[in-house]
């Protein structure tokens, strides 16, 4: 439960002057409520409105309020020069894709790139106090704005501001309000009487405090949040180390200075001029900036958009059609040009767009502007748009341009997926308009997230079919939502009560050790003995436990739970213990942990820069790892894999582990530490293989490479879209995997009676051989009947030919090509066959029908009458009837020939 | 031998369009079955 921010904005209107009002606002600057929508505002003017829109338009649109037009890069240039001079260390971004703190996928504020989590809680960990930094987010929740209001954007730079209050350089509100005020009047010209502050609070899940944000001519610019409260609106402390959050738009400052229709034109630079040559939209700029005055308001999450722009249509005195059809093609472009950039930042800092996770927000976009390009035949290639932007961020972001390789690969992969599923989509989407059956929300949902079929799918194949369908509005927010943030696993809870945290010997050698019992635990009907000390390493992060002794009672299962590990024994202990680790165990978990980190290393090496760990195990006889990557590595690859592998396991490289101090450890080896995920402590256990691969892990590893004695890749193979699971074995796995294949193909080798080399061959000529004499034992089945069909007398009866006859060794395919060979339109036949069971068939000529009689039906009745079951249609019956019910089939066939003569008399 | 033998244990799977382990079982049922199919066409013929 978050806290209640409405009882938290009533708290602090009580006495606004403690939570709002800053030194700044003593120059003049009164305090006053928006009549509007209730919002108190801080002006230097008599102004009555806040000028948020809907109280107020876009005032800077054809007309900038700054002293001179600043492009994206030169925004940056002129924030960094301003911030710099006051002080703060301008810092490089952060990666889009959040590694670092559990629950988010993406970083989606510059206040994230600092937070951490120890000990079940958030913390601030500032590399530089103040500093700035231009970090690139992600959002997901405004798709269907975007392209469409003109300001919103998948991919954003969060200008951050942040410093934390009493610490060394540090400040709080009156120095941070009037910064960012000068950077507002001197460093971008604004005329103060422009700028208006409006009160407001930020509330997280156990913080708090008050806020204000910036606004000029009705565009909010920045928001400076004053994290000063600890716990809950009920129970709260003033932090001790007060935190200022403020985040502005890096676009909005851009945009602000040209004034362009829409903040895309500004921000995109020279990528919007090469989208409109390429694909050869006309781009009417008045009619633009006349719309996207009035389009401001527009919010396709909230009202039906066609709703909103036929509002839109009406004050510009056009036709909502008219309207539409100039605009579109352009807000497409400008969708696409967001989602490129999106994905150029995603791919850069190792995303993928996939099914799963955060992935999954990647493909909406990249699929959204795929379906665009489509839609408007723009005839543009994703990936060359992504590099389009590199390009122009190249002084910000220089590390994009290095990535073009990847995003061609990557959304080529893409691109061909986008296009299989809509070949399948279109199918099943035709057949489910035609079966009339409604598509609900939940229907919508689940063809999109099981098979790509977007909604706007949905409604081209439904209109080409004349039914009307309505794409909702919030489709994809909803869509989104459901994947921007992590879900905690249900853990089981095992409660280990006061007993203390068990003192860790696995890292050391010795696997005999002395300890004493604390007590014992009931779980599960097993006993799980907790001591002062152990050698014994629980299972944990992949790693298969331990096993061993401890005096003479067997371990069968190592868990560690809050710090304490839990021996399973079949018997209580008590007093002193001596333990001991079976060492072979440890030593093969060991190979392959540290075998897990040489083919991750390794794979990155020859997959790509994307691929990340999404998971592993470590067992005794075999090991696998999971990596991100977008389809199933070809042979030469794995090979190369294993052969980089078994490299650095020649070469006997160090395995260098140690404990260090999160922020030391990220500075030194960056955030691809986290492979196993955020490690929720400040001090993080190292393992580094020199230039190969350093990742925080707890588990036990080798001292060098060379210990892992070989890796062998077993078999790879695609567990989910996106993930790879890679299976390998080392050291003695290795050998007796190895062995196992020798042993299985001598084996076949016996068999076949040729060498192990000759062995497929022989395979292949067994099956041949094989598949040849089945085809002539049907063929001489097949002769051999016809022998015994042609002997077959049948009966005249008036007009009709009759056969109703036993035969025997005839299975059911015999029974068939009896008719075959004797059915024809004035024919009935009734055939009984005695084999393993006792087999009925009959059919019923065209002419022969007009009798009434009906071999489905007679064949139903009988097979019933005698404990089996079949049936049919008129013309044809089959079925069968238990091979006791032998001594009955005279009779039954004396029936049958008594209803057909009584018919045909 | 050891990774000739599990490349061509591989091969031979994929010809049988069985797991790796199974490739004995499966020969040696083919090899029976085709025993039997030869004593039933020398029947049949």
């Amino acid at each position: 439960m978050g806290i209640d921010k409405s009882r938290v904005m009533k708290l602090f209107q009580k006495d606004p002057d403690r939570y709002w009002r800053v030194s700044l606002f003593d120059e003049g600057w009164t305090r006053k409520k928006c009549p509007n929508c209730g919002k108190w505002f801080w002006s230097l003017t008599d102004r009555e409105l806040c000028g948020d829109p809907p109280c107020g338009e876009y005032e800077f649109l054809g007309k900038p309020p700054t002293k001179k037009k600043l492009d994206y890069i030169q925004t940056w240039d002129a924030i960094e020069k301003f911030f710099s001079k006051e002080g703060h260390t301008p810092i490089k971004r952060y990666p889009v894709i959040c590694r670092w703190f559990p629950g988010l996928y993406f970083t989606v504020a510059s206040i994230v790139d600092f937070q951490r989590s120890a000990g079940g809680k958030t913390v601030f960990e500032l590399p530089a106090n103040p500093l700035v930094v231009p970090q690139v987010c992600l959002r997901f929740n405004d798709i269907p704005n975007i392209g469409v209001s003109g300001r919103h954007m998948s991919c954003f730079t969060m200008i951050g501001q942040h410093a934390i209050s009493g610490e060394k350089g540090g400040y709080w509100k009156d120095r941070c309000v009037d910064l960012d005020q000068r950077f507002l009047t001197e460093a971008l010209g604004i005329p103060e009487e422009k700028v208006v502050w409006t009160e407001d609070i930020w509330a997280g899940p156990n913080a708090f405090g008050s806020s204000l944000e910036y606004y000029v001519d009705g565009l909010e610019l920045g928001n400076a949040v004053f994290t000063e409260f600890l716990g809950t609106i009920d129970n709260y402390k003033v932090m001790d180390q007060k935190v200022i959050d403020m985040g502005a738009g890096h676009e909005r400052f851009t945009w602000i200075t040209q004034g362009t229709p829409t903040a895309y034109d500004a921000v995109f630079g020279p990528v919007m001029g090469r989208l409109k040559k390429e694909s050869g939209v006309k781009y009417d700029e008045k009619l633009f900036l006349e719309y996207s005055k009035l389009a401001g308001s527009i919010n396709a999450d909230e009202r039906d958009l066609e709703k909103s722009r036929a509002g839109v249509a009406k004050k510009m005195g056009l036709g909502a059609r008219e309207l539409s059809a100039q605009i579109a093609p352009m807000e497409a472009l400008y969708a696409i040009a967001d989602h490129a950039r999106a994905l150029a930042f995603a791919i850069s800092d190792s995303g993928l767009p996939s099914n799963v996770g955060g992935g999954y927000n990647l493909r909406v976009i990249a699929r959204r502007a795929m379906g665009l390009n489509e839609k408007f035949n723009f005839g543009l290639d994703l990936a060359e748009v992504s590099a389009w932007h590199a390009d122009y961020l190249k002084p910000l972001f220089p590390e994009l341009a290095e990535h073009k390789e990847q995003y061609k690969e990557i959304l080529g992969v893409e691109k061909k997926k986008y296009k299989q599923t809509m070949h399948r989509a279109r199918r099943v989407v035709t057949s489910l308009i035609a079966s009339k059956k409604p598509i609900g929300a939940d229907k919508m949902q689940e063809l999109y997230e099981s098979q790509g079929i977007t909604p706007e799918l949905i409604k081209e194949v439904a209109e080409k079919s004349g039914k009307k369908f309505e794409v909702p509005a919030d489709f994809y927010s909803k869509m989104t939502e459901r994947h921007m943030t992590k879900e905690d696993k249900e853990a089981e809870v095992i409660d280990v009560g006061d007993l203390p945290q068990t003192k860790k010997l696995f890292y050391g050698k010795p696997l005999k050790f002395k300890a004493k019992v604390l007590g014992n635990k009931r779980i599960g009907g097993k006993d799980w003995a907790v001591l002062d000390r152990s050698a014994f390493y629980a299972e944990s992060g992949g790693q298969d436990h331990d096993t061993g002794y401890l005096n003479k009672e067997r371990v069968n299962n190592v868990q560690i739970v809050s710090g304490v590990i839990l021996h399973q024994v079949d018997k209580r202990l008590s007093g002193d213990v001596q333990g001991e680790v079976d060492a072979e165990r440890r030593k093969q978990l060991t190979q392959h942990h540290t075998a897990a980190h040489l083919v991750n290393g390794a794979a990155r090496r020859v997959l790509g820069e994307h691929v990340w760990q999404a998971g592993a195990q470590k067992g005794v006889s075999k090991a696998h790892l999971d990596i991100t990557h977008y389809e199933n590595p070809g042979a030469e690859q794995v090979q190369e894999i294993e052969g980089l592998a078994n490299k650095v396991v020649a070469e006997g490289r160090t395995v260098h582990k140690a404990v260090m101090p999160r922020a030391e450890a990220e500075r030194e080896y960056g955030f691809r530490l986290y492979q196993g995920g955020a490690v929720p402590e400040r001090e993080l256990r190292i393992v580094s293989i020199p230039d190969w691969d350093t990742e925080a892990c707890g588990g036990t590893h080798a001292d060098n490479t060379g210990e892992v004695e070989k890796v062998v890749i077993t078999s790879t193979e695609k567990i989910q879209d996106g993930i790879v699971r890679v299976w390998f074995r080392a050291g003695r796995a290795a050998d007796n995997y190895l062995g196992e294949m020798d042993r299985l193909l001598g084996e076949a080798a016996g068999l076949l009676m040729v060498g192990d080399e000759g062995v497929p061959r022989a395979v292949e000529k067994l099956m041949a051989d094989w598949k040849a004499k089945r085809k002539k034992v049907d063929e001489l089945r097949r002769k051999n009947a016809k022998g015994k069909i042609k002997q077959m007398q049948m009966r005249a009866l008036k007009k009709y030919r009759v056969l109703i006859t036993k035969v025997d060794n005839a299975n059911m395919d015999y029974l068939r090509e009896i008719s075959r060979q004797l059915s024809g339109p004035r024919t009935f036949l009734f055939l009984v066959g005695i084999k393993d069971q006792v087999y009925v068939f009959s059919s019923t000529g065209e002419e022969f029908l007009k009798e009434g009689i009906s071999s489905g039906k007679i064949v139903q009745e009988l097979c019933k009458k005698l404990g089996g079951g079949g049936g049919g249609p008129p013309t044809k019956g089959e079925g069968v009837i238990p091979l006791s019910q032998k001594a009955a089939i005279d009779k039954l066939m004396e029936d049958v020939n008594r209803r057909v003569e009584a018919t045909l008399k | 031998m050891t990774r000739e033998s599990e490349a061509l244990l591989k091969q031979v799977a994929e010809i049988l369009g069985v797991p790796v382990s199974d490739v004995p079982k499966v020969v040696r049922n083919l090899l029976d079955e085709s025993n039997k199919l030869d004593a039933l066409i020398t029947q049949l013929e």
